[in-house]
């Protein structure tokens, strides 16, 4: 048994020095068997603060670093030439190399899959304007940014979250990119103005339509009723953005015409199925989030 | 467990509706109660008993949602997982590594420990909790064969009673009495004297446990004509008062001295509660008034049988519910509330008192549940202003005074335990490392 000389208090086996006055226990139990303490000696946080700390501090030197660069290339410029014009192509990729080292030091949860979508927007970004830089249009960068854009919508694929991958099969994903790919070649090759006008606006609607359909019916409406009333809704909103994008294409401007006949019969069948659906559930939510 | 279309949800109970607001890495309001049994846990069959219970216990299944003017519980379908335990206790709980849960189940070499947000229920209800868990942990390791009596059986559908907001019914079954002291003298405005000390890093909390014979604790509180909660909490004012003259050389800078004692209100209502039931009473102490321990001892059982009175415990009940009955401050969004009850908690609520003291009183198991069960223990958490607690449980022969405190310094600590020494008790030290 120890005690504190100092406190007169008995202390636990394991206790090497008093807690209370820090006197270290002399000739305590010198034997090998390994005596369990009341409380455990690791620290299992579930966020570990430190370690972001320390990576925030990396994140910040490689931040000063490129951007000391960037200002010594900028002043260079100036101080020789008496204009920024060269410096611009190494500060441009130094503000690249920035997304692509320093900037996941920031992120609180680094997924891979989310460093891969950033890189490509800046890789994109960096493409466009190196090609605007030097020859004041983007006719080859255009092409190389739609590219790298296509690569990541297949990676993109492999990136389903389970979750989601249970509600949106990966071949209905591959179907729906395979088309915008095919809308996407002919357009690099064509570079037609119907391919601008129609077929694109008309392509991305039908996607958004589908994937936000079959998102609410398989999460939130996956009755008759709430089938019908998302039906109803796509119907409208097609019809209407069909009939504007012809519109335009044709006569150049923005005014509907057969489809709102559609939306007058569509949007108060839709009204109303919704809200039939809705009833039950908006009263209970109603009730939850404003209950005072 | 399949996800049902219409999670059932609840109100925040009255007390709870100001903890996610205080709710921080400083001052996370988590409270722990923990059990050493006498084997080592086996974390597969924990996590089974926990699955058992969760459906007599829906109210605590729950994630904390956002509302317009409130937020409240939602029923949370989550899987639920038992976690080691760490260095720390009451560290803050944090939802989204949690499954959105609000509490944590923990285990250690024999401990099974459970550790509550506040905002859920008191230590109470929390020790019902546990003490089913332990049941059924116990049961289906084949230690216990039988169901026990003064557990919660959880083949049992859940009370009604249970999820209410027992303050509330309180209210309203004594509206007629109208025997509630309008003139609020509850809290007085003085500011009490604040332990001073740099806070360790956050999350940190250094827990000193000591264990005393509740015999020899009793008979000392006795030849003092008072209970063990008087008893101890005149020590740790006599401790903090020591510590005052110790920090603050000037006596004409003296502060009072506040101790913070909860009630549990189940004592006086018989509501089988499994919510927040707990009110405070703090006995404030001008140090230039006393002079010894039994001076100090005087001053609080004083205080105690005014404050302790069905009258009184009624108004302390109706102030309770006074943000959430106000017709103007209940319209008011619930962000706003949030940063103001913050402001006020930081600058007035919570100077209000110098330290804590928190009595579970004797926790008694059926015979065939203790003889595997060796300790009870409780936690609660220190804040960033009084940066001590102190909380006590009773089990068997033995009392659990426990510590805990965010500063370095082991001041309080050290005075009450050589005081009781030197009252020849016996005090046996279990610690942090
Ligand atoms: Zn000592």
């Amino acid at each position: 048994m120890a005690y504190c000389i100092k406190c007169g208090v008995e202390l636990s086996e394991y206790i090497k020095a008093c807690p209370l006055c820090e006197t270290e226990v002399l000739n305590g139990t010198e034997n090998e068997e390994i005596i369990n303490s009341d409380y455990p000696d690791y620290r299992m946080s579930p966020k570990d603060e430190t370690k972001r700390v320390k990576h925030i501090f990396a994140g910040k030197i490689l931040s000063v670093l490129f951007f000391d660069y960037a200002i010594i290339l900028l002043i260079l410029n100036i101080l020789i030439n008496k204009t920024v014009s060269w410096s611009m192509i190494p500060v441009l990729s130094l503000v690249l190399c920035w997304f692509g080292v320093a900037y996941p030091f920031f992120r609180k949860h680094n997924t891979f899959f989310r460093l891969f979508t950033m890189n490509c927007i800046a890789v994109i970004v960096y493409l466009l304007s190196l090609n605007l830089i030097i020859s004041g249009d983007i006719l080859w960068s255009r092409i190389a940014g739609l590219s790298i854009a296509l690569l990541w919508v297949i990676m993109a694929g492999f990136f389903i979250p389970e979750r989601i991958r249970k509600i949106l099969p990966v071949t209905v994903y591959y179907i729906l990119s395979s088309v915008i790919l095919f809308v996407v070649i002919t357009l690099l090759i064509g570079n037609q103005l119907s391919i601008f006008q129609v077929v694109l606006p008309l392509t991305i609607l039908l996607l958004v339509l589908s994937l936000v359909s079959y998102f609410v019916i398989v999460a939130r409406a996956n009755d008759f009723l709430g089938m019908s009333s998302v039906i109803l809704f796509d119907i409208s909103v097609f019809c209407l953005v069909l009939d504007i994008i012809i519109v335009h294409y044709t006569k150049g401007t923005y005014m509907p015409s057969w489809s709102i006949i559609v939306n007058i019969v569509t949007i108060p069948l839709f009204a109303t199925v919704h809200t039939i659906k809705k009833s039950r559930e908006l009263k209970s939510l109603i009730s939850k989030k404003l209950h005072r | 467990m399949h996800k049902t279309k219409h999670p059932k949800w609840y109100q925040l109970d009255t007390s709870a509706k100001i903890y996610p607001a205080m709710e921080s890495i400083r001052n996370p309001a988590v409270f722990r109660l923990s059990m050493r049994l006498d084997k080592k846990i086996d974390p597969v069959i924990l996590n089974t008993a926990l699955e058992d219970i969760r459906d007599r216990f829906p109210y605590y299944n729950v994630s904390l949602k956002k509302g317009l003017f409130w937020n409240y519980l939602q029923q949370n379908t989550n899987p639920l997982h038992v976690w080691t335990d760490s260095r720390y206790p009451c560290e803050r709980i944090y939802r989204d590594s949690n499954n959105d849960y609000l509490y944590k189940v923990k285990y250690y070499e024999n401990n099974i420990a459970t550790e509550f947000f506040h905002v859920l229920t008191d230590g109470f209800g929390g020790m019902e909790h546990l003490k089913c868990l332990v049941q059924r942990y116990l049961f289906l390791t084949g230690d216990v064969k039988e169901k026990l009596d003064d557990i919660i059986d959880i083949d049992e559908a859940p009370d009604i009673q249970e999820q209410e907001d027992a303050f509330l019914k309180v209210l309203e079954s004594e509206k007629d009495t109208a025997d509630i002291d309008k003139k609020r003298s509850l809290f007085s405005n003085n500011r009490t004297y604040q332990i001073k000390g740099r806070l360790l890093p956050m999350g940190e909390l250094k827990v000193v446990t000591g264990i005393v014979s509740s015999e020899e604790l009793k008979k000392l509180s006795r030849e003092h004509d008072a209970t063990i909660t008087q008893f101890l909490a005149a020590l740790y004012v006599e401790a903090l008062i020591l510590y005052q003259s110790h920090q603050i050389k000037d006596k004409g800078n003296h502060r009072n001295v506040g101790i913070q004692i909860p009630v549990n209100m189940r004592k006086y209502y018989p509501y089988r509660c499994m919510r927040n039931f707990s009110l405070f009473v703090t006995p404030i102490i001008d140090p230039r008034e006393v002079h010894s321990l039994d001076d100090i001892i005087a001053k609080i059982k004083e205080f105690m049988k005014e404050h302790l009175t069905l009258k009184h415990l009624l108004t302390m009940v109706d102030d309770n519910c006074s943000l959430a009955k106000h017709t103007i401050l209940k319209h008011v969004p619930v962000d706003i509330k949030n940063f103001a009850i913050k402001y006020i908690d930081k600058t007035k609520g919570s100077t209000q008192f110098s330290g804590t003291i928190s009595n579970m009183g004797m926790i008694k198991l059926p015979d065939s549940m203790s003889a595997h069960v060796e300790n009870v223990l409780v936690q609660i958490g220190a804040k960033p202003q009084s940066k001590l607690s102190c909380s006590l449980s009773g089990y068997k022969d033995k009392i659990y005074i426990s510590f805990g405190r965010n500063v370095k310094s082991a001041f309080i600590e050290k005075h009450m335990f050589t005081s009781l020494v030197k009252m020849s008790i016996k005090v046996k030290l279990m610690s942090t490392s």
